[in-house]
């Protein structure tokens, strides 16, 4: 009697959490970023708050520190349905919609305030491509400015040449900037990179100080060149079919709540960013000093030779030719105002 | 027998801390202080688990109040690095780890402190990188105690601040003063620098430097070394390599293992012992959260 009835509790809790289960709606994510950073610190909260708006219905599952594998692993896990969401770099944003690359080619930007602007600015271009990759956008990350760690100090854009300068195979963006340097660097993978600083085949990398820092590859460098390569631009993505199979409140929830944690996760990152690049000085390396207007003209010829070799290839020429211009119009104005 | 030393300690701190100033303090810290390290041995063999843990602060803080008048006493520096950087480990990390933290630097504070006794090592955690090693290099076996207590108090407090850069740019430093253990002595504390590098290659993405044949190496020496007799061993290589490697089989034997050994088969090992086998336990009931 007593076990009967015992039994029949059991099949209505298990019954019971089943239908519960059925319920809820997992969103499996993916990121480089390690347990206990500032990024999966600010997904568990996004993860939190909407558990809370989504009556527990929609929920998000991690997969932190590479586990699920680098960018195009995790892209082809989203396209076969084995993940929904990811924070990618540039190089999955390079896989499914190489037009936004155009915000991390060479010498684009003069600061972070300027990258969202454009961000901001051209967001319906930006959306569609992504959407034609089979994304949507959730919102961009800042994964900083990429700058030049050397053995050796450079002084300016005749000593890049002189570097045994390393690039992360199959990255299109810094190889142009390198040959429109006149640099011809080591193609490796990131995983390659610290061996290779060991035993001299290379003896400068790029990244963000953020980067560089988890990576360590500072042990093995003295100087960090102060003028940035690029601002390099990531994206948390979530797959098209799945965010359209979500009900309109869910979606609705989704968006909003990570636009306003992925605003704050910015924030924290160019703070960590930072942090990173006085923490490398704490260290023992060497930033040098900014190099004057001469030099900096120098660049913005060099970048924009290097942009148009990546236009057609990666991204749209007319697309370059309005975001540049969009830039000469935002300083011209800022110049006015001084 | 034994209650007239405890008694006598007590009174010996009683003394030396009501009585600054006087010429016998000296005595009276000294004498304590050594009474303090052969207890050491009776706080590492403690059967049960609660009662160490317990009993931990106001030993902890006994120690410094002596270290207060006797900050140049190497024992005692030595007791306190290894008291708040194993008992941050053994004790509060995983139920607070944020209060961790702050126990995991003290203890590293304390083993530099002992380092810093010899003047090549004053200042050595402020060095810049270069300059870091290059001391680093002087150390001898004598030095053995205080690299290894410093580089696990840093890498404990290093591993809880991964959300701070400026934590992170000082692993290459305790990873060096582990380094160092393992060309000098890896033998110290159950071979303990093979399980750090065993946890440390495990723990990182391969793309961050993580190597899971490195780790199985580690492990494999650490577990030959203390000829699989120190369950935190098999705990940590379970957590950490096992899950890596996705080897469910594995976790479950090395756990299953922990559980059925019995604690203090080698000297100084009862307390971690009976904390692998608590862990054991409950990582075995979250083996679905790992494979």
């Amino acid at each position: 009697m007593i076990t009967s009835r015992l039994a029949s509790l059991a099949l209505c809790m298990l019954l019971g959490a089943t239908a519960r289960a059925q319920d809820v709606k997992y969103v499996k994510f993916a990121t480089l970023a390690p347990e206990g950073s500032t990024w999966m610190n600010v997904m568990t909260d996004l993860s939190k708050d909407l558990e809370k708006a989504t009556g527990g219905k929609l929920k998000f599952k991690f997969y932190p520190g590479a586990m699920a594998g680098e960018d195009k692993d995790v892209v082809k896990k989203i396209r076969i349905g084995q993940l929904q969401a990811a924070g990618f770099t540039g190089v999955g944003l390079g896989e499914i919609a190489p037009d936004v690359r155009l915000l991390d080619s060479p010498w684009l930007f003069h600061d972070r305030k300027e990258l969202e602007h454009v961000r901001e600015k051209f967001a319906p271009q930006l959306d569609a491509a992504v959407e034609k990759g089979g994304f949507v956008v959730l919102g961009w990350t800042d994964l900083g400015s990429v700058y030049v760690f050397s053995k050796n100090p450079i002084a300016g854009p005749d000593d890049m040449k002189k570097a045994k300068m390393w690039v992360w195979e199959g990255d299109p963006i810094a190889e142009a900037a390198y040959k429109a340097l006149g640099v011809n660097p080591i193609p490796l993978s990131v995983v390659d990179v610290m061996q290779s600083l060991q035993t001299g085949m290379i003896d400068a990398v790029y990244g963000p100080p953020l980067g560089v820092v988890a990576l360590q590859w500072f042990q093995r460098v003295k100087h960090i060149y102060p003028v940035p390569m690029a601002e390099s631009t990531g994206a948390v993505l979530i797959s098209k079919k799945f965010f359209e199979s979500l009900p309109e409140d869910q979606r609705k929830d989704l968006v909003e709540l990570s636009a306003k944690h992925l605003k704050r996760l910015n924030e924290l990152s160019d703070a960590d960013n930072d942090k990173a690049l006085a923490s490398l000085q704490k260290q023992g390396l060497t930033l040098a000093p900014k190099p004057g207007p001469d030099v900096m003209r120098r660049y913005e010829e060099l970048g924009r030779a290097a942009r148009r070799q990546l236009a057609g290839r990666l991204y749209d020429a007319k697309l370059l030719d309005e975001v540049e211009k969009e830039l000469s119009t935002l300083r011209a104005r800022k110049t006015a105002k001084n | 027998m034994r209650k007239d030393v405890l008694l006598a300690a007590a009174a010996a701190v009683v003394s030396g801390c009501s009585a600054v100033h006087h010429a016998e303090t000296h005595v009276a810290v000294l004498s304590t202080a050594d009474i303090l390290t052969l207890g050491r041995g009776a706080t590492l063999d403690e059967p049960d688990y609660q009662l160490a843990r317990d009993a931990m602060p106001a030993q902890l803080k006994l120690i410094e109040t002596l270290i207060v008048s006797e900050p140049e006493d190497r024992n005692l520096r030595r007791l306190a690095a290894e008291g708040f950087a194993g008992g941050a480990f053994l004790f509060i990390e995983e139920s607070d780890p944020a209060r961790a933290k702050g126990l995991y630097l003290r203890g590293r504070d304390h083993a530099l402190a002992a380092l810093a006794l010899k003047p090549r090592f004053a200042g050595l955690a402020e060095m810049p990188l270069d300059q870091f090693l290059t001391t680093l290099k002087t150390a001898t076996a004598d030095d053995v105690p205080d690299l290894f207590w410093a580089a696990t108090g840093w890498a404990g407090y290093i591993n809880l601040s991964k959300d701070d850069a400026a934590a992170l740019a000082e692993l290459p430093k305790a990873v060096a003063l582990m380094s160092r253990v393992i060309e000098l002595d890896p033998t110290y504390h159950f071979d303990a620098a093979d399980v750090f590098f065993g946890v440390y290659y495990a723990s990182r993405p391969r793309l961050l430097g993580g190597d899971p044949e490195k780790a199985k190496a580690a492990f494999a020496r650490a577990h030959k070394a203390t000829k699989g007799r120190y369950l935190m061993t098999h705990v940590l290589n379970a957590r950490w390599y096992a899950v890596a490697v996705q080897d469910r089989e594995l976790f479950k034997q090395l756990l299953t293992k922990v559980l059925e050994s019995p604690s203090g088969q080698l000297p100084e090992a009862r307390l971690t012992d009976e904390a692998a086998k608590l862990r054991a336990a409950r990582l075995l009931e979250k083996i679905d959260d790992y494979f």
